[in-house]
């Protein structure tokens, strides 16, 4: 067996035609790796196209950072002055404040009406009294208390006309509580 | 040796022009196909594997350095790194249906069939032989690259090419007497 002769018949092995096409296509159509493997080996190189280049993009940038920084600036500042809605009130300070005043308001009041509600009270107890001790119109005969009460007012008027001293005044208030 | 014609197509081809790199691979597509069949003996791996190799070439070609040797000795590099891959993650057996019958130069019937069975024992003795020899049978005997060619290809000094040469050679015959 000539080995070399045998070995030179396998050069006419050959790929399928349409596998090589169809394959080619696919190869072709594919992007190329974006990022390289060695980073060392394949630095750009530093052309005058590459800085411009990069320096135009430095600037694209940074102008556009500058836009969005006077843009916010204007909005917030056109906000301020020209926004019908106050946000005074919003103040955080100014609400707690506010509402500890309203707060004070209404114990200054409900204390108020606490005090009325037993002067009130008072009052109604004291008209109670006179009024059980006053006489009452009526067409019964009145009975002897009936009539000594009656009597001492007519006697304090007459001091109070005559001779409207405390002294005597005093006596006589102790005669009617009597 | 890389003509001026090729340095040019591989400088376009770097620079991204597709066209340029499917001239390079019309030029060497049926040979790195050719290397990967004989050494998987599997005509569909044989094809995936060689898709794969020109794949890998087209992505990373900015990392092919000129160094005066012809572009298949990269490619070959790409081959024998790909098959080694594939057989790492997965063996496989060759099965004699799948090889495929090769024709021969041969015009008598019966010289053509002693030749197609010599073709198919020489077939399946190759993969048997280790990995470097296989590819120096192929390189040397069925490509007739130079030794030169295939240092470069195995990254191995000449001198041990022509020593791995013989030592192929030898162990082929071996294994085809057994046979």
């Amino acid at each position: 067996m000539d080995i070399e002769k045998i070995l030179k018949q396998l050069k006419n092995i050959a790929p399928d035609k349409k596998y090589a096409e169809n394959s080619r296509l696919l190869i072709l159509a594919s992007k190329k790796s974006e990022t390289p493997k060695f980073k060392l080996a394949s630095m750009p190189r530093l052309t005058f196209r590459n800085i411009f280049e990069t320096m135009r993009l430095t600037a694209t940038v940074g102008v556009g950072l500058f836009l969005i920084v006077v843009f916010l600036g204007g909005a917030s500042y056109i906000n301020k002055t020209y926004s019908p809605i106050s946000y005074e009130g919003l103040d955080q300070k100014s609400l707690v404040a506010e509402a500890d005043e309203i707060n004070r308001s209404i114990e200054i009041t409900l204390r108020e009406i606490s005090s009325l509600d037993q002067s009130n009270q008072q009052a109604i107890q004291t008209i109670g009294d006179i009024s059980k001790n006053q006489p009452v119109s009526s067409t019964s005969t009145p009975n002897s208390s009936e009539t000594s009460t009656t009597a001492a007012t007519q006697e304090i008027e007459n001091l109070l006309i005559e001779n409207p001293q405390k002294s005597n005044i005093d006596a006589t208030l102790e005669k009617i509580a009597n | 040796m890389l003509n001026g014609d090729e340095l040019k197509l591989i400088k376009d081809a770097i620079k991204g022009e597709a066209s340029a790199f499917g001239l390079l691979y019309d030029r060497y597509h049926v040979q790195i196909y050719r290397f990967v069949y004989i050494k998987t003996g599997h005509r569909e791996e044989a094809e995936d594997l060689t898709h794969q190799v020109f794949l890998n070439a087209w992505k990373n070609i900015e990392n092919y350095q000129h160094k005066g040797f012809p572009f298949s000795s990269w490619l070959y590099q790409i081959a024998r790194n790909q098959i080694i891959d594939h057989y790492r993650t997965k063996k496989t057996n060759i099965s004699l249906e799948a090889i495929e019958e090769v024709e021969t130069d041969e015009d008598s019937p019966h010289k053509k069939t002693e030749i197609s069975f010599e073709i198919e024992m020489v077939k399946m003795a190759i993969p048997r032989l280790p990995d470097e020899q296989q590819d120096i049978i192929v390189m040397r005997f069925v490509e007739e690259m130079t030794p030169k060619e295939i240092a470069s290809a195995l990254k191995k000094p000449e001198s041990t090419i022509r020593v791995l040469q013989h030592r192929a050679i030898k162990n082929l015959q071996k294994l085809l007497k057994q046979q």
